[in-house]
């Protein structure tokens, strides 16, 4: 019995031994993950063992696509220093991030910038990750290991066609990579000024020849800026996040992927309240509890050569209890995609959509909705054409989305491209589209009150009783329109040199204004109320150039370089110039030195009327990998000036400054 | 247009600049590459694998010219895969890369790799070097069906290769027991 016991035990720990052992060949194997191989002095049956990906295809169909396109690519995230995804979006072309504090950004593409960015729309793996509640990205909630982010393509312009509502003035969409990419374990632990602690690890693993998974977690402690008055701003904040990734090959034509996340934080944040009640504003000391999570599955089958179909579905769960507001929303999704040539020169994809989502909020005096509680459903159904008109050389893209939702009902949003390609190293490209912001849940049923002006005080509110300023959502509140003329031109002058230009103009109307009322008695003798509300009658337009370059100068060295003009006539919240210099170099064969110039103009927030300077700022990152699974890398992030405002919160929050910083890392492979 | 604030960073910024082209000349070490490069670099260490098994008659590689001519269509950004194989020796002879487009005369190719051209194209480069001893290779869908001479294909995540005997005979090339005994047959 012993000497069994013993024998499966000795059994166990061979089959251990050599299940770590095949990850460790199977990681090694895996092409991508071992750059600088020397391919050559391999033999036959040597490279038909080599995991390689027909990543390739992806990339070359975006490089063709005829939209303004950028990815960030999983070397430039490492290459960066950045931390968190808002800060790798600093160096795409047409896109606007800002701190607003230590933990929250404004982040737009193509202006109407704010912490409530509206017309923007974020995916992560397929994964919808603005809410509903204001069309917005919390971004400070949603993150990844970045070391397993594959790339995030970010699609400036119109994409309402083929991905849907809010998808007005632009796409980013995260795509994590597949398990198999990610074999072996990785750790990252590190610390410094403002990310003061943080410790991340993955595992992934093969468990049968056709099927990978891995599992991470990450934690981080972030600390506080300051006030542009000097004071501690009281917005620190820590997460802890864990999460899975599993992706199996079924035969040569099913791929499953089952993946999920969750995460919980604190979130520090400090308040200037209006009360309806003297002293009529309060500071309020936030520590806001934030958690959530998900979990998607999605099956593709490849039909035939130039045919497949994939259907995705995925439930998210949120939460926030702050100050400001209490939510939790739950939302379920099943989309349905199927592509296929007809007839050598039609390439069509169409495909359907259903999404649900239920949210509960607790009401605050401050900000209120009305219903506290709602559920919403949108159906919608897309197709779209790609037809080679001229093999190789011209392609024209016809297709529209139609959706219908609870707020505005049923809305079209067609699009038309042309591109053209006289050589396969230049792409002149051509669209005109219309899209539309659909209303969020605030846009409909929000109640805040902005401030209160205490009685008696000034020649605003004379009256013994306080004013109440409020702003309201309504019910009859419809789509923002939009109508975006985009060109746009790429080009490979030499095989280490890329150039990308775009321009466009953008036609909006229907956007958001606020109308005021007369004071209201209705509420006396507690307070007196002058009301404003939403209503779609602002319109206006936008244009644009957008440049992004890359050169790879020599083979240890490559400089990247984006530029974005912005001008619009009705809004002031994104800057008119951003450029954005990195430079990338291999020092030795273990040292990298990478460095990251940008420069911001001035902007000016539009509810507050708000100036905020233009500013130039600088990282640098710099790596050393003493052994091959072992890398410490130093980070310096805004070293120019010792502090410097980007934003200013639109209410509530005081002007926040993002300050210099360094941190340090120690990343471990096994 | 620049606040003094940025302004005083503005000559620092010059600075790093300045510092950004130095080391973009001077930088030395490993080449960081995009993941999907790896692919390229597999298949072309494959390609210099098929020339080794490749005999070519007597009366082409006779001629003065010391190199195998291997000529790559398809989009620039695959061509810094090939240059791992540039001049490297297949038999007494030197492979010598030349990137070309569809359009280009494809006369002095020893060895014609057709990456993801579409069926209509890649047919007609097959035509223009139909009967000449020209190493056809592919990476689409039956593209050895179609007459190519050797086609890459992904199983379960590895390459392997499809070899069209009858076309290989055709072109007058003779290809190795070793080579043929890996791929997959195509009648």
């Amino acid at each position: 019995m012993i000497l069994q016991r013993k024998k499966h035990y000795l059994r166990f720990k061979a089959f251990l031994a050599f299940s770590l052992a095949t990850c460790i060949l199977a990681s090694g194997n895996t092409a991508s993950a071992l750059q600088g191989i020397d391919f050559t002095k391999m033999s036959i049956e040597e490279l038909m063992e080599i995991k390689v990906t027909s990543v390739s295809k992806k990339a070359q169909s975006l490089s063709s696509s005829a939209a303004a396109v950028f990815v960030i690519t999983n070397q430039d995230l490492k290459r960066s220093g950045v931390t968190n995804i808002p800060d790798a979006l600093r160096m795409v072309p047409g896109v606007h991030v800002a701190s607003i504090d230590s933990n929250k950004w404004a982040v737009t593409c193509r202006g109407f910038n704010g912490r409530f960015a509206d017309k923007l729309l974020v995916l992560i793996d397929g994964r919808q990750v603005y809410t509903p509640t204001f069309s917005g990205v919390y971004w400070e909630v949603k993150d990844l290991m970045l070391d397993d982010v594959d790339r995030i393509e970010v699609i400036r312009g119109p994409g309402a066609t083929l991905w849907g509502a809010n998808a007005v003035n632009g796409v980013i969409n995260i795509i994590s990579k597949s398990a198999d990419k990610t074999l072996g374990g990785l750790v990252n632990v590190g610390g410094g000024t403002h990310e003061r602690s943080f410790a991340e690890g993955r595992y992934g693993m093969a468990i049968s020849e056709n099927t990978s998974m891995r599992v991470y977690g990450k934690y981080f402690d972030r600390n506080e800026y300051e006030f542009s008055t000097g004071d501690n701003a009281g917005d620190k904040w820590d997460m802890l996040r864990g999460g899975f990734h599993l992706d199996s090959l079924v035969g040569n034509d099913d791929n499953f992927s089952f993946h999920g996340d969750v995460y919980t934080g604190d979130i520090d944040q400090t308040f200037d309240l209006p009360s309806l009640s003297a002293p009529y504003l309060t500071t309020v000391e936030d520590s806001g509890n934030v958690s959530g999570g998900n979990l998607t599955g999605r099956w593709e089958r490849t039909l035939g050569e130039n045919s497949s179909f994939s259907i995705q579905a995925y439930y998210d769960y949120t939460l926030r209890e702050e100050a400001l507001e209490d939510e939790t929303r739950d939302s379920f999704n099943l989309d349905f995609q199927h592509r296929f040539a007809l007839g050598g020169r039609h390439d069509i994809v169409w495909g359907l959509r259903c999404y649900y989502t239920t949210d509960d909020f607790t009401l605050h005096e401050t900000i209120s909705l009305d219903p506290s509680s709602r559920s919403d459903d949108l159906y919608s159904a897309f197709l779209q054409d790609e037809i080679m008109l001229i093999p190789q050389k011209l392609w024209l893209t016809l297709g529209s989305k139609f959706e219908h939702n609870n707020y505005s009902g049923y809305e079209i949003q067609p699009s038309a491209r042309l591109l053209w390609s006289p050589r396969p190293e230049h792409k002149v490209w051509a669209a005109v589209s219309r899209a539309v912001k659909t209303p969020s849940r605030a846009d409909s049923d929000i109640r805040i009150i902005i401030s209160v002006i205490p009685p008696a005080t000034s020649l605003e509110n004379p009256s013994p009783y306080p004013l109440a300023i409020t702003f309201s959502g309504s019910p009859d509140y419809y789509s923002e329109e939009m109508v975006a003329y985009e060109l746009g031109y790429r080009l490979l002058p030499a095989p280490s040199l890329s150039l990308d230009f775009a321009v466009y103009y953008n036609d909006y109307d229907d956007l958001r204004d606020i109308e005021y009322g007369s004071v209201s008695t209705g509420n006396m003798p507690a307070y007196l109320e002058l009301p404003a509300r939403f209503v779609n009658k602002n319109s206006g337009h936008t244009y644009g150039a957008e440049l992004a370059a890359a050169w790879q100068a020599t083979k240890q060295s490559k400089l990247q370089l984006s530029y974005t003009f912005h001008y619009s006539d009705i809004d002031e919240s994104s800057p008119k110039h951003q450029v954005s210099l990195r430079s990338e170099t291999n020092l030795t064969e273990n040292i990298d030195l990478d460095i990251w110039l940008r420069y911001v103009d001035n902007i000016k927030v539009a509810t507050l009327n708000y100036d905020v300077d233009d500013y130039i700022t600088l990282d640098i990152h710099l790596a050393w990998r003493p052994a091959d699974n072992l890398e410490v890398s130093l980070v310096g992030r805004n070293l120019l000036d010792s502090h410097n405002m980007q934003y200013v919160y639109e209410s509530y929050v005081r002007p926040t400054e993002v300050e210099r910083s360094a941190y340090g890392k120690i990343t471990y492979r096994f | 247009m620049f606040s003094r604030k940025t302004a005083n960073s503005l000559s620092l910024s010059i600075l790093f600049t300045a510092v950004m082209l130095v080391l973009t000349w001077l930088g030395r070490g490993e080449a960081a590459q995009a993941d999907n490069m790896a692919a390229y670099e597999v298949k072309a260490a494959f390609i210099m694998n098929f020339a080794r098994f490749t005999i070519w008659p007597d009366a082409v590689m006779s001629t003065a010219d010391n190199t195998v001519d291997l000529c790559v269509v398809g989009d620039q950004s695959l061509q810094p895969a090939f240059q791992s194989i540039q001049g490297k020796s297949i038999d007494s002879r030197t492979l010598d890369v030349n990137f070309r487009n569809q359009d280009d005369n494809l006369d002095e190719c020893d060895i014609l790799f057709i990456a993801g051209a579409d069926q209509e194209s890649a047919a007609e480069m097959l035509a223009e070097v139909q009967g000449r001893p020209v190493l056809t290779i592919g990476e689409e869908k039956d593209f050895a069906e179609q007459g190519g001479n050797i086609n890459f294909i992904i199983i379960d995540g590895k390459l392997r290769f499809e070899i069209n005997q009858a076309s290989t005979r055709q072109q007058g090339l003779r290809l190795s027991s070793r080579l043929l005994g890996l791929a997959i047959l195509i009648e």
